[in-house]
């Protein structure tokens, strides 16, 4: 196959040939197609919302329960408020990434479409901060967490709580923690690291160009 | 979106749908379910950006440039996927029942192009595609964000890359 410029293009030609005759898209199509999408998408942004929710509406519950029914142990009720105290904060900055993730993200670009490395370098930028913050998230979340109810099922379910039995306690809180951190770990590489690898290389081909200047 | 928008909206859209089309076949020319995959987030990202576009650049450079940065976003997400899918179609394509004799000739230097062009990078099919599609080096630029001077330099190294995978293919 000779391989000028000249018969790239015809060769192209062909090709768009080949390829044309594709009926102009109806309205209603178009409708449908949108609608899916939109769901599509409500519903992948709507999981990490709704694991979110969940996952805090049960500390908070777990706390307040405890909290309520062991009302005279001062102690207890002690702990649950610190507990709800420490964790507060981190469910505020949680709810304003994930709505700066999926909702703010999108009114911070730019009004028209951005080219290609404007596009790459918004969605680095916007995974990497999230990424950070989700680690210095998991770095106090998970061991408070962890230590919250390890402590409070203690209380509840081992005579003389934490304090009679400090190593079992100790060893739990590191089993959860480990457990946790496993966990943590794998979502990570797979949501963020993986991602962010990928947008690492198309950064890196699109800034290449001293490279290439040197090449030629 | 109202109805007076949506109706102009198509009416463009359908204008010019082979960019969409030319996109899809560029990242996936073999797997066709990626393929009217891609095409549908295109459309859907083209409906949802529509109403930012004020006309500064001509609808068609808007279009490869939302067209393109989903094309890339849609590979990042489903990079595992395709690469089995691709295997797959690949192993079907070899199996195929031949093409009548006249037909093979024009159908195997399409289908050799687009073998070489799936071997390039993302980065590099965007800027080949444009530079087929007959635009400017500096609508290349507009599209993509390199300068002008590494669009030529890169054209350069893409037209020598797919003259040595077209020439190893013969």
């Amino acid at each position: 196959m000779a391989t000028n410029n000249h018969v790239l293009e015809s060769v192209w030609k062909d090709a768009k040939e080949q390829g044309a005759g594709s009926a102009p898209l109806a309205g209603k199509e178009l409708k449908t197609i949108v609608a899916v999408r939109t769901r599509k998408e409500y519903g992948t942004a709507g999981k990490y919302v709704w694991a979110m929710i969940v996952y805090q509406t049960i500390l908070y519950w777990f706390l307040a329960r405890t909290a309520e029914t062991h009302w005279t142990d001062k102690q207890t009720v002690l702990l649950c408020l610190a507990g709800a105290a420490l964790y507060s904060p981190l469910t505020v900055a949680l709810i304003r990434r994930v709505k700066a993730l999926f909702g703010g993200g999108r009114k911070a670009a730019s009004p028209a479409a951005p080219d290609l490395l404007q596009k790459v370098e918004e969605d680095y930028t916007r995974l990497a901060e999230f990424f950070r913050f989700k680690k210095q998230m998991d770095w106090v979340g998970v061991p408070v967490s962890s230590a919250i109810i390890v402590m409070l099922t203690f209380t509840w379910f081992v005579q003389g709580g934490v304090e009679a039995n400090p190593a079992a306690g100790i060893v739990v809180f590191a089993a959860w923690v480990g457990v946790s951190l496993i966990a943590t770990r794998a979502e990570n590489r797979k949501r963020f690291i993986a991602p962010l690898r990928r947008l690492e290389e198309l950064l890196a081909e699109l800034r290449d160009s001293g490279a290439m200047q040197r090449e030629m | 979106m109202n109805g007076e928008v949506e109706t102009t909206f198509l009416a463009r859209l359908n204008e010019n749908l082979g960019i969409a089309h030319q996109v899809c076949r560029t990242y996936f020319h073999r797997d066709a379910a990626q393929r009217e995959e891609l095409f549908q987030e295109i459309l859907y990202q083209l409906w949802k950006s529509y109403p930012q576009f004020k006309g500064e650049s001509k609808f068609s450079t808007w279009m490869y440039k939302v067209s393109l940065n989903t094309a890339i976003t849609h590979i990042r997400r489903s990079r595992r996927t395709k690469q089995g899918a691709e295997l797959a179609e690949a192993a079907e394509t070899a199996s195929g029942a031949p093409h009548p004799s006249e037909e093979i000739s024009k159908a195997e230097k399409v289908q050799r192009l687009h073998e070489a062009i799936a071997g390039l990078s993302d980065v590099d099919k965007a800027i080949i595609l444009l530079h087929l599609e007959e635009q400017s080096y500096e609508e290349i630029s507009s599209i993509t964000g390199l300068s002008r001077t590494n669009v030529s330099v890169r054209l350069v190294r893409i037209k020598r890359a797919l003259k040595e995978r077209l020439q190893g293919m013969a």
